[in-house]
């Protein structure tokens, strides 16, 4: 019992390190061949080191080398039966490497496409849905605190009422500062025009019952209520920062806007405040119309909304904010930074959520195609073990002889194990390259029904694809020379001798 | 000094029926640089004596001791296929060969189980096709040449790890009358420069190159020839005596 543990163990061990050997003789030889092909001249000092590099000076056993040139040898010798295993094999390991290759590059084309129009270093953070703790400026700064945080960008949603012309929309409005505009620049696409540069957010103290703006007038409460008497609290926009906005392409549509002339239009707007985003959730705040000029227009078309500084709203009296967008240094920070921002009651998102639900969905897509890759594989296998076992039998007497001169029974075992290493790696390089070729062709035939016409590579191939082939080619090659192998090692030599 | 010892050596094989003798109680020893023809009728065992000694067919009972070694009871598989390739050369009737390889590799292979590299291997082999007159067929497939030629490439084969004992299992059997000369020359040459061998054949045309002569007969040995016995052996078979020598 524990002597075939130890067999099996030691077998194991031998055939990994034979199939290093293998993948070693590969890489010299094909080096060795290269230099030979460009320096000829050079061909027999070459030849000389080679016999050198690879020749093992402890007497007594058959070297690698010799036993890897003997199975190439013998392999050879039936080139038609070979070839066609080899074939066999190389088609089952095409049809991993090009299904897997293509899951892994659809999953890169998506992430790529998303991460051209989401950041993903930007976090965002909501209030917790149901929860107390809300966005204030002291969340601001417990924020910044946190390292690896390099900005903290606040947004105030608001409905907004727009008149232009002789139209009056009812949109979303967003208070922001110019920086926020600029960091999610990918996502809005091509600005026309300019964008606001007020990162102006600080309000200090908070509004009521006396407004401190910073850099700006100060002002009592009373002279901002327009109507003190009414449950509705009407307020005037009480920053002197410019009346600018930015304006999406979706909103300009709603407006008939000219986007040749937008620079000199104007807009008038008023914000309603929802109750979150007071202290006190009873009240109810909107402002009076404001004028605003737009400066740009973000390509955005899918709903329509307008930015206007931050301030703005901001000095209407809004306490708490209705999200924030927080940059990091970058992707790694981003889970651990989520985490203490989770710890301190708030909800994140980033758009490292979605594209790990990608690498989930790709991941059982490759797993299918690798199961279907395998089924493939199964069947070369099949052949390959064929052909080795017929091998066997006709070489019998060969094998009789090599044990009667003196060769033991492990390198009898050894020397099966060899060619079948050997086809195995070969199927495997020559099933990557197919493979890794087919891909290419998929790609080209793609790209030509693409509108665009541009090459859209549909495939990918990592290292750990180059790991994983080579893992297969190991334990193939191991599967299909370990029967022949030992069923060789038991052969009398003496009856392989007298054998016919 | 005794290079061959066999000590009292059986062999019987056990069919479903019975049990069948084939060697009976056999010893004798062979000193270096001896010439030794085992010879004996068809089926009187001479080649299972041959395997025995050899480490390929294990004895029912006896000790056969190689160069001091005791080949059954003291050494493992791998350590006898260690022994054959350090110590023994072996021809045998039908030649083998490794089909995928040319005659100078077939010849160099026994070098490479001692763990020589190939050139090694193939320098030692150019000097043994020299030696034998073989050197303009080392490029061939060993099955392309005629069984005579193959025989004495066979030779070359058992020669290149300049082994101690050179073992001959009926090594004319399949070759013409002027071949067989040929071969026989070239061990009678080895001979004389030291190399102990063993022969095993059923054709008494060959004693005469034999220095000592083992007579086998239904799995016993029936004489043993050395010195003047073997040269009155020899000059009776120069008369004619064949028959003779068959039955005494």
């Amino acid at each position: 019992m524990f002597r075939s543990i130890f067999n099996t163990i030691y077998f194991f061990i031998d055939s990994i390190l034979l199939s290093f050997l293998i993948l070693i003789y590969f890489i010299i030889t094909i080096s060795l061949s290269a230099l030979f092909f460009f320096s000829p001249q050079k061909g027999e000092k070459i030849s000389g080191i080679r016999e050198n590099l690879l020749s093992r000076k402890s007497y007594g056993t058959i070297t690698w080398v010799n036993l890897i040139n003997l199975s190439a040898k013998n392999l050879s010798s039936r080139k038609s039966r070979v070839l066609v295993t080899i074939t066999g094999l190389s088609i089952a390991f095409a049809v991993i490497v090009f299904l897997i290759s293509i899951g892994f590059g659809l999953q890169n084309l998506i992430v790529d496409r998303i991460s051209s129009v989401q950041e993903t270093t930007l976090i965002e953070i909501y209030p917790q849905a149901g929860g107390l703790q809300k966005i204030s400026d002291e969340s601001i700064s417990s924020i910044k605190e946190i390292k690896g945080v390099e900005k903290v960008m606040p947004i105030i949603a608001v409905a907004g009422k727009v008149k232009f012309k002789n139209a009056e929309i009812d949109v979303v409005a967003y208070g922001v500062q110019g920086d926020l505009i600029k960091e999610t620049s990918k996502k809005l696409g091509k600005i026309t025009g300019k964008i606001f540069d007020n990162n102006l957010t600080a309000v200090e103290p908070m509004p009521f019952p006396v407004q401190e703006i910073k850099g700006l007038e100060t002002v009592t409460l009373e002279e901002l209520l327009v109507n003190p008497e009414s449950e509705l609290t009407q307020l005037k926009i009480n920053s002197t920062t410019p009346k600018e906005a930015v304006i999406n392409k979706a909103m300009a549509a709603i407006l008939a806007l000219d986007e040749a002339s937008f620079e000199t239009q104007e807009l008038s707007a008023k914000f309603v405040v929802l109750p979150n985003l007071l202290e006190d959730e009873n009240s109810k705040i909107e402002s009076l119309w404001e004028t605003y000029k737009i400066v740009g227009i973000v390509d955005e078309q899918d709903n329509p909304f307008f930015y206007v500084p931050f301030v703005d709203l901001r000095s209407i009296g809004i306490t708490y904010y209705s999200q924030l967008k927080v940059k990091v240094e970058n992707e790694v920070a981003v889970k651990e930074i989520r985490e203490k921002i989770a710890s301190m009651g708030y909800a994140t998102t980033s758009v490292l959520d979605t594209l790990g639900e990608i690498d989930s969905i790709f991941s059982i897509v490759r797993t299918v195609s690798f199961i279907f890759g395998l089924m493939a594989l199964f069947v070369g296998t099949l052949g390959m073990f064929n052909t080795v076992t017929v091998s066997l039998l006709e070489k019998t007497k060969e094998v009789g002889l090599m044990k009667a001169i003196g060769m033991k029974n492990k390198e009898v075992k050894r020397l099966f194990l060899t060619e079948s290493m050997i086809m195995s790696f070969i199927g495997a390089i020559a099933g990557t390259a197919l493979g890794y070729f087919a891909g290419k062709v998929a790609s080209g035939l793609i790209s030509n029904i693409s509108p665009s016409k541009e090459f859209i590579d549909v495939t990918y191939i990592n290292s750990e694809l180059f790991l994983l082939i080579c893992i297969i080619a190991i334990l193939t090659g191991m599967t299909t020379g370990i029967y022949p192998g030992r069923r060789a090692s038991k052969i009398s030599a003496l009856d392989a001798l007298r054998y016919e | 000094m005794n290079i061959i010892e066999v000590k009292n050596i059986s062999k019987s094989f056990l069919t479903p029926t019975q049990e069948i003798g084939v060697l009976f109680d056999i010893s004798f020893t062979i000193e270096r640089g001896e010439f030794v023809i085992i010879y004996g009728p068809s089926g009187c065992g001479k080649s299972t004596l041959l395997h025995s000694i050899l480490g390929l067919e294990k004895p029912t009972k006896g000790v056969v001791k190689i160069m001091g070694h005791d080949v059954w009871n003291d050494l493992s598989d791998d350590e006898r296929s260690l022994l054959r390739k350090e110590y023994i050369g072996m021809v045998y009737q039908q030649p083998s060969w490794i089909k995928a390889v040319s005659v100078l590799e077939n010849v160099a292979f026994p070098t490479l189980l001692l763990g020589k590299p190939l050139k090694e291997g193939k320098i030692l082999a150019e000097t043994q096709l020299k030696a034998v007159g073989m050197t303009n067929w080392k490029d061939y497939l060993p099955v392309e040449l005629s069984s005579g030629q193959q025989q004495i490439i066979a030779l070359g084969r058992a020669l290149v790890n300049s082994p101690q004992i050179l073992v001959a299992d009926e090594p004319t059997g399949n070759m013409d009358f002027l071949s067989g000369e040929k071969l026989m020359e070239h061990l009678k040459e080895l001979n004389k420069k030291g190399q102990t061998v063993v022969m095993v054949t059923h054709d008494l045309e060959y004693l005469t190159y034999a220095s000592t002569v083992i007579k086998m007969f239904n799995g016993r040995i029936s004489g043993i020839f050395k010195g003047e016995q073997r040269d009155q052996l020899i000059d009776t078979l120069k008369k004619g005596g064949i028959k003779k020598i068959l039955l005494k």
